[in-house]
């Protein structure tokens, strides 16, 4: 059976999160959906989240979030609240604002900015995700992709430090997973950190920097990328990887 | 101020989907042109009597109406990840709370300047109540705020649509036909009576028609109203998941 890792990061390293024994149990629900889960996240660090569906990714992320609480367990984050991005796996966007409100509606909850500079900022976000047609349109009139883009512009606009991104990939072309995951590459050479929850596990492993295994609920590893992906057959495919710890109960 | 960003963000919203929100303005005129004037020329009485009478039950109408817009509102914040992120990005729970109030307060505020504009043009502002009806006005805001708590609490605690409509259909209608809104229920049947008893919309009718000199009394009551509506959905909303799973 897989066993729970232990968190690989050291003390020595300022962190931007930390949770602590994480359990959460839904009611009515019999398996708990994570179970004494701990982890830290240090700047500059891209963390994949992979795992099979009902793993407990998004539980684990919307934690970490503080969107739902633990039943048992904590989390101390270091950076203030307005510095955590946050990408839902659905498409969840404001469907009665256009694309543009729904963008500033993040970037100004986050930080306030005179209406010159917001423009500007909102015309980059929106050239950078391939939205500037889409700007005066209501949610309501956009494609799957569109919505998409739309909900991670609203993540990353003002820069945040931390981003949680929950599968923020899908309904994405390639071109448009390439822009995702360069923007994130560009931003952890500045130093902010994103934890990505993905099923695309063979595109994602060039770009993370840091792999955390779950399933059921567990986490089963928690290690840097390039020694993560020499677990499996393939080491330019996550998946690979996980599906070699899933078989052979192996923990890191 | 993060309320204040939300607020202008609801303002966008409605302005985005004005025509779905041109009902609410359209609906008060439509009772107060279709049901309140003809009542008014059925039962006996002055004709001007009985349209102040419904005018000030007509503002508790809306006061009350506004629960079950402010319900659809809640949920589809949650729905949309609109509270998950105004609460991520550092915004309270009360803030969120407040930009809810103030966005139905703009709309209540917009609903009785049509209806009183239009119901003067119609019949004339003394028609209407006159002076003591902009008072009840008043009384009317906070009776509004106590709704739109009540409303606030089932949006931050019913995660279905079959549900929430169940309870808004249910609800509503019973709610406003038995209370005394547009005519007296003095001649109606014991059981009206009776259930009218135990409907708000009783006491907060009567508040709204208590006459200007017993207003700091009057006041007060609203007042303890609005406070506790606003209580409800303070502990409801700092307990509801931030973003709910429906779709």
């Amino acid at each position: 059976m897989p066993q729970r890792s232990s968190s690989s990061t050291t003390s020595e390293v300022p962190r931007l999160l930390r949770a602590v024994d994480i359990t959460k149990i839904y009611p009515k629900k019999v398996d708990p959906a994570l179970t004494r889960s701990c982890l830290s996240i240090g700047p500059g660090e891209i963390v994949a989240l992979v795992g099979h569906n009902g793993a407990g990714k998004s539980t684990l992320l919307d934690i970490l979030g503080g969107l739902s609480r633990p039943s048992s367990g904590r989390v101390d984050i270091s950076v203030p609240s307005r510095e955590i991005g946050w990408c839902p796996q659905r498409e969840i966007v404001d469907w009665s604002l256009t694309v543009e409100q729904n963008i500033a509606l993040g970037l100004e909850l986050r930080q306030k900015t005179r209406r010159a500079e917001r423009s500007q900022l909102l015309a980059s976000i929106a050239e950078t995700m391939g939205l500037i047609p889409f700007l005066r349109r209501t949610a309501e009139t956009l494609s799957g992709g569109e919505l998409r883009r739309t909900q991670i512009a609203r993540a990353i606009a003002g820069e945040p430090t931390l981003l949680l991104l929950d599968e923020p990939t899908t309904g994405l072309d390639p071109a448009g997973i390439d822009v995702v995951f360069d923007h994130l590459e560009r931003r952890r050479q500045g130093g902010a950190s994103a934890v990505i929850s993905t099923h695309e596990t063979s595109r994602f492993a060039a770009y993370c920097t840091r792999v955390i295994a779950m399933d059921t609920g567990v986490i089963v590893a928690d290690e840097p990328a390039g020694a993560f992906a020499k677990r499996g057959d393939d080491p330019d495919d996550l998946w690979s990887a996980y599906d070699a710890i899933r078989r052979g109960g192996a923990a890191a | 101020m993060k309320a204040l960003t939300l607020l202008k963000y609801h303002g966008h919203s409605l302005w985005n989907w004005r025509s779905s929100y041109l009902g609410r303005f359209l609906e008060p005129v439509a009772y107060l042109v279709f049901l309140t004037a003809g009542l008014s020329g059925t039962v006996g009485g002055s004709p001007g009597a009985c349209l102040a009478y419904a005018m000030t039950g007509l503002v508790c109408f809306v006061a009350f109406r506004s629960a079950t817009s402010t319900v659809g509102d809640v949920a589809n914040d949650r729905k949309w990840g609109i509270l998950a992120i105004y609460t991520m990005q550092g915004g309270s729970i009360a803030g969120y709370l407040l930009s809810i109030v103030l966005f139905a307060t703009a709309v209540f505020v917009g609903q009785l300047a049509v209806l009183v504009g239009i119901g003067s043009a119609l019949f004339g502002f003394p028609a209407l109540g006159g002076t003591p009806l902009l008072l009840a006005c008043l009384t009317g805001l906070l009776v509004l705020i106590g709704w739109v708590g009540i409303g606030a609490a089932v949006g931050a605690q019913v995660q279905s649509y079959s549900v929430r409509d169940l309870v808004v259909t249910v609800t509503a209608l019973p709610i406003v036909l038995s209370a005394p809104l547009f005519y007296s229920l003095e001649a109606a049947p014991r059981y009206l009576q009776t259930i009218a008893h135990f409907n708000p919309l009783t006491y907060q009718a009567a508040w709204l028609r208590t006459p200007s000199g017993e207003l700091g009394l009057v006041l007060l009551a609203a007042g303890v109203w609005a406070l506790a509506g606003l209580a409800v959905a303070y502990i409801l909303l700092r307990r509801a998941d931030r973003v709910s799973r429906e779709r």
